[in-house]
């Protein structure tokens, strides 16, 4: 098995939290998430500031980010990491609950990777979870380091 | 001498090659007989000639040797001498005579030749008799002649070879006439050959009239200058023709064009003679007369026509001119016509001098004025009612003199409108109407547009003092002598007020629009917000929901009795159903809401798009479809498909229970629409219910029966709609159904 990479869930709503991890746990991804509450600490936890200062250096294998969070939403933490030289190349994928077409729009001009809405089913939203784990964090090759 | 003449009438009938041949032959033949007959002659004086000769010179001969014995009276002697020489074969017979004349020895070369000889001893010489030679020579011995000799010669065989030189000659006489006749048959053309075509070419011109067609010339003889004079010549006549041609043509043409201008212009023109016989007249006067054609008119008088009860004054009035030589103009009287109407003309009579200076006819010019007769009738009536116009308007009028702007009449209305008596109104100009800001303008304007035409706004003054605001209309007359202009007065002071009045309404409606237009706008986005929000956040609890359902259907499944279980997929199930309720829901706001980007699109390709999914979805199901050509229309691809999607989805669905669903895609070419329906054979629906089809949340199934959120149609319906179309269906309870929408062609325009 390959080394498993770490993933960024950024996502406000504890019950999304807990449903995202139990959905990756069934894969055993679980352990190699890293989970921020809103953007500001998504962005901090990318820039090991703040509280994640001591952090092991090096950028996570996808950052899953939800739209609507308080403070920074995922809109603007994708801007952030499109417009910093350190973070620009790293995989981003939206992770919301509905596919409204401004927001669709707007994340694929902000230059994200992939945009996938939530399913209501929970046997769709773990196939939905395991399809983005496995593809972003085992199959994907990751840019180089450094950048 | 009869018949010379007549042979000399025959050869004068004959053409001239025939008389060339015949003068040609009978000249060389005439030459060859003469010169034949000169050779036949001579060939018989020669051969006599020889004969001559020869039996002269064996008379010698037999002479010299016959004298010895003859002297001696030897007879043996005189046999053996002469035997041999007699044997030449003309000698038919000889004798010997002695001097007294009697026979001494005697020859004969036919023993039954009998030859009366002459006797006497006194012959000497020859003769010819009875186609023989005779010839006589003495004997001498010792210079006496003592017998002589005689001998006959047949000339027979002189005559055999004369014939055959008469036939030699005849032969020779018939091939030369041949070979002449020949010779003289081909030499003739050059003589006969341009003259019968000069004459080919005159009996072409003379029966064909053209005189353009010209000979051709073929020697430099005297048939080659007649020629040259022949074409001359018919340049002469073609030339003569042609100007006679042209003369002919222009006097025609002189004529015609008379004829015409006589015809055509409105005038009756005629004329007659000195004693009033009519000679000549025009198409017009021969109508006004009632007859058929201008021609028939000579020879008849005033009497004999429609107008005979005025005959005397006419004749009357034509001897006048005629004894005065004076012309009459414009003898304006009635006249009555064929036809039987009574017609005003207007005569002018002139006298027309003849070749000897004296009037001999008179021509007739008469006009028919019935119309401007009846024209100044009609105009003394219409004066009489435009007077009343002008008075009983219940517009203001007045009349104003251009020059002096005094003012000539007004009308009743003006005077009530305005407020002035008659006398004071006439005593002022037309600018004392004008408020004193305008009265020199008005008077400019006068001056400018003179007789014109002229509609325009300006302010007058009532006589209290009242300003009022007037449209006008006027125009350049003559009115009693004067150059006046009358002018049409419009109180529109009142229009104007109501006109403001509705401009400041306008601008406060549309002020209104703009308002509720920003109100709407407002409400728009709000309502984007909403249900912005109704999607993010309304879905979550939703899949939370669903989330620990599944969870604990997962992992508690053994601390849960079977009804606990059931509770637990009831609850799953409702929250798949709101779940869909909301994605529907949300659909059917956006269709409202988002713009519609019109595009040429292929429907039969959206179709199969559709149609791809649908298989998908539904891979057991067998289904027969039946799709058309389809049109390509200007819609919004999006969602034109998601029309499609519904439309197309609820017939699979509600064919389910059919073993051979029959789907109908096809559409109807409308004018200015086109006409899209889909039909099935499904459960079908009942058309009292029909009215509720499209409406959002309405049902027309159970969901145990059919699933489904009941916003489909109502998509459909707004999406149609907001494509300008109309959306309708049809349908028999488990017969099938089948829905209609229908798409403007010109949907671009309406963008």
């Amino acid at each position: 098995m390959r080394d498993l990479r770490t993933i960024l869930l950024a996502e406000n709503n504890p019950k999304d939290i807990e449903l995202t991890l139990e959905a990756l746990s069934e894969f055993n991804f679980a352990n190699h998430v890293a989970v921020v509450k809103d953007g500001v600490e998504a962005l901090e936890y990318l820039r090991c500031e703040g509280n994640y200062k001591l952090r092991k250096p090096g950028n996570p294998a996808v950052v899953l980010l939800d739209i609507k969070m308080p403070r920074v939403d995922g809109m603007e933490v994708l801007k952030a990491i499109r417009d910093d030289p350190a973070l620009k190349m790293l995989p981003v994928v939206m992770l919301t609950s509905s596919r409204e077409e401004p927001d669709l729009k707007k994340c694929y001009e902000l230059g994200v990777n992939a945009y996938v809405v939530k399913p209501v089913d929970f046997k769709e939203f773990i196939e939905a979870v395991k399809q983005v784990g496995v593809f972003w964090a085992v199959i994907n090759e990751l840019p180089p380091d450094g950048e | 001498m009869g018949f010379v003449l007549s042979i000399i009438g025959y050869f004068n009938k004959q053409p001239i090659k025939i008389k060339l041949m015949f003068v040609i032959m009978l000249t060389s033949i005439s030459s060859l007989i003469l010169t034949g007959v000169t050779v036949i002659l001579y060939e018989h004086y020669q051969l006599k000639q020889y004969l001559l000769r020869d039996i002269s010179a064996l008379s010698i001969l037999i002479a010299d040797k016959s004298a010895p014995a003859l002297a001696n009276q030897d007879y043996r002697l005189a046999e053996k001498n002469l035997s041999t020489l007699l044997i030449k074969p003309p000698i038919v017979a000889a004798r010997i005579l002695n001097e007294k004349g009697d026979e001494f020895f005697k020859y004969s070369a036919k023993d039954n030749m009998t030859i009366t000889f002459p006797t006497g001893t006194k012959r000497n010489g020859y003769s010819f008799e009875n186609n023989l030679l005779l010839f006589f020579q003495p004997i001498i011995f010792d210079g006496k002649q003592i017998g002589t000799v005689f001998i006959c010669a047949s000339l027979k065989d002189i005559y055999t070879q004369q014939q055959y030189v008469i036939f030699l000659v005849g032969m020779m006489i018939l091939f030369s006439s041949f070979f002449a006749f020949l010779l003289s048959s081909w030499f003739q053309l050059f003589i006969s050959k341009p003259i019968l075509y000069l004459t080919e070419t005159a009996q072409i011109i003379a029966s064909q009239d053209d005189y353009s067609l010209r000979a051709v010339k073929s020697s430099d003889d005297e048939i080659g200058i007649l020629v040259n004079s022949f074409n001359h010549m018919l340049d002469t006549i073609d030339w003569q023709n042609k100007d006679k041609k042209i003369l002919i043509n222009e006097l025609r043409e002189s004529k015609s064009n008379l004829n015409t201008i006589l015809d055509t212009i409105p005038l009756s023109i005629y004329w007659k003679d000195k004693n009033s016989n009519y000679i000549g007249c025009n198409k017009t006067f021969s109508d006004f007369a009632g007859l058929d054609n201008p021609d028939l008119i000579i020879g008849k008088t005033d009497f004999d026509l429609p107008w005979k009860q005025q005959a005397d004054k006419f004749r009357t009035d034509d001897r006048k001119v005629i004894s005065s030589g004076i012309a009459n103009y414009h003898i304006q009287e009635p006249l009555l016509t064929a036809d039987g109407k009574e017609i005003w003309v207007d005569i002018t009579k002139i006298p027309l001098l003849g070749p000897n200076a004296k009037i001999n006819a008179i021509i007739g010019v008469m006009e028919d004025i019935t119309e401007s007769k009846q024209a100044e009738e009609n105009l003394r009536n219409s004066e009489a009612r435009y007077r009343f116009l002008f008075e009983q308007n219940p517009l203001p009028m007045l009349i104003y003199e251009i020059d002096s702007l005094m003012i000539l009449s007004v009308n009743d209305a003006f005077i009530a409108h305005y407020g002035y008596t008659e006398e004071e109104i006439l005593s002022l100009h037309v600018a004392d109407l004008y408020p004193e800001e305008e009265k020199l303008a008005i008077a400019d304007l006068t001056k400018k547009i003179f007789g014109l035409v002229y509609v325009g706004e300006w302010h007058h003054l009532k006589k209290d003092g009242t300003q009022i605001i007037v449209e006008v209309h006027s125009h350049g007359f003559l009115f009693e002598g004067h150059s006046a202009r009358i002018v049409v007065i419009n109180d529109i002071t009142e229009r104007r007020r109501v006109e403001r009045e509705i401009q400041t309404l306008n601008s406060s409606l549309e002020d209104n629009v703009v308002n509720r237009t920003e109100q709407l706008q407002e409400a728009n986005k709000e309502l984007e917000a909403f249900s912005y929000s109704v999607s993010h956040d309304l879905r979550a609890p939703l899949r939370h929901t669903s989330g620990y359902v599944d969870l604990l259907i997962r992992r508690c499944a053994d601390d849960l009795s079977e009804k606990g279980k059931h509770y637990l997929s009831s609850i799953a199930e409702s929250v798949h159903q709101m779940g869909m309720l909301i994605d529907d829901l949300l659909q059917f706001s956006r269709t409202g809401r988002a713009e519609v980007h019109k595009k040429n699109t292929d429907i039969n390709n959206l179709v199969s798009e559709v149609l791809e999914n649908i298989r998908h979805d539904n891979p057991n199901q067998s289904i027969e479809w039946i799709i058309a050509d389809l049109p390509h229309v200007f819609c919004d691809r999006a969602m034109l498909k998601l029309v499609l999607i519904n439309l197309l989805s609820n017939a699979v669905k509600f064919t389910r229970t059919r073993k051979l669903a029959i789907i109908e895609v096809g559409f109807r070419d409308e004018s200015d629409e086109f006409l899209f329906f889909v039909r099935d054979n499904g459960v079908g629906f009942d058309m009292q219910y029909s009215h509720k089809l499209f409406g959002v949340f309405q049902r027309l199934h159970s969901t145990e029966e059919f699933e489904g959120t009941g916003i489909g149609l109502a998509n459909v319906r707004r999406i149609i709609s907001r494509h300008n179309g109309h959306t309708w269906a049809e349908a028999e309870l488990d017969k099938g159904a089948l829905f209609y929408f229908t798409l403007p062609k010109n949907n671009e325009e309406k963008l």
